[in-house]
């Protein structure tokens, strides 16, 4: 019989204002990983970003395509700090965004890569992204954490969820 | 429960658990130039393929399925980027479907494709593909696609092929 599979390892919803959301001690036993950022709020326009095993060393990169309003886009960076998981404008206070990462092979010992979708719409305006994101490092990981650039919080009512798979 | 930094991810327990999405069978090719997943259960409302690999001699990530490369059989459409601009096209009649994108090289090509009502004998089949790959360049590859098979049979094989594989490939069904 097939295994059943695609298990939230955490869940949370934000009581206030929060600056990082943190998974920690993340077990080794799935092949892929997804986190889902939902109803997310952020008091003014910033964008959202996220860190692998506290690393802020120059070890990221990614590919984007983007339709912003009525215009398809694309960018790319490298060499960057963090994972830059939405190009053009990030959450805000008004409606919610949403994100799913997905993180594959993230026990292995090659350099991890990810695919993000994100969304969000302002009724006079709005963001479809789709991403892929490097990591440079053979490290397992073990914990994540994503942020606002400007030191922006998340507000309450955030949700955070990973799920093993 | 308010969320604090560090969550203990491991101290949640089980009552969190789904019980729809299952594991059909994982492969970890090394040097493949091509990966089958056969006998696939028809007791599912859809697929789910999940990879994480290196490619070489690319042609791209190509899929046939139940061993069908007859022309005309396939279709396919994309939106993509190599890095610095977006397109979108299609191509018909042709003998498989797959990424427009040939993936990085040296780096992890990565994609899901969802392939819904795979089981059903009236359709033909549709599937959505997300793929991407970085290797800290200007370029890259990232793409969505959809893909169609022109027949009504069940699915019950799946083959990737158009370059060399190194990686992890997983076919899930989901109830």
């Amino acid at each position: 019989m097939a295994t059943a599979t695609y298990v939230p390892i955490a869940t949370q919803t934000l009581g206030s204002a929060t600056s990082t959301i943190t998974f920690s001690s993340i077990p080794s036993g799935y092949t892929d990983l997804r986190v889902v950022l939902g109803n997310i709020q952020a008091a003014s326009g910033c964008l959202t970003y996220g860190r692998i095993n506290g690393d802020s060393g120059s070890n990221y990169s990614y590919t984007s395509l983007y339709g912003q309003s009525a215009a398809a886009n694309a960018t790319n960076a490298i060499n960057q700090t963090y994972l830059n998981l939405v190009s053009a404008v990030g959450p805000l206070s008004s409606n919610p965004s949403f994100m799913s990462l997905d993180i594959f092979s993230y026990t292995s010992s090659t350099y991890k890569t990810m695919l993000v979708n994100w969304a969000e719409d302002y009724n006079s305006g709005g963001v479809v992204e789709n991403n892929v994101q490097l990591w440079r490092n053979t490290s397992a990981i073990t914990s994540l954490s994503f942020f606002n650039s400007s030191s922006v919080n998340f507000l309450a009512g955030t949700t955070a969820t990973l799920w093993g798979i | 429960m308010s969320l604090t930094p560090g969550i203990i991810a491991s101290s949640l327990t089980g009552h969190l658990i789904t019980n729809n999405f299952f594991l059909i069978s994982q492969q970890t090719p090394s040097s493949a130039t091509s990966i089958t997943f056969s006998s696939i259960p028809n007791t599912y409302k859809s697929l789910q393929l999940r990879y994480s690999s290196t490619i070489s001699g690319s042609a791209g990530y190509r899929i046939n399925f139940n061993g069908d490369s007859t022309n005309g059989h396939y279709a396919q459409h994309w939106f993509y980027s190599a890095g610095s601009s977006a397109s979108a096209g299609s191509s018909a009649n042709t003998y498989t479907t797959g990424t427009v994108g040939l993936g990085v090289s040296t780096y992890q090509n990565v994609g899901i494709v969802d392939i819904v009502d795979y089981a059903n004998t009236s359709k033909n089949k549709t599937l959505k593909w997300f793929a991407g790959g970085n290797n800290n360049t200007s370029g890259g590859d990232i793409e969505l696609d959809s893909g169609l098979w022109i027949s009504t049979s069940a699915i019950n094989s799946l083959t990737f092929s158009g370059g060399t594989f190194t990686g992890t490939f997983s076919l899930y069904g989901v109830s």
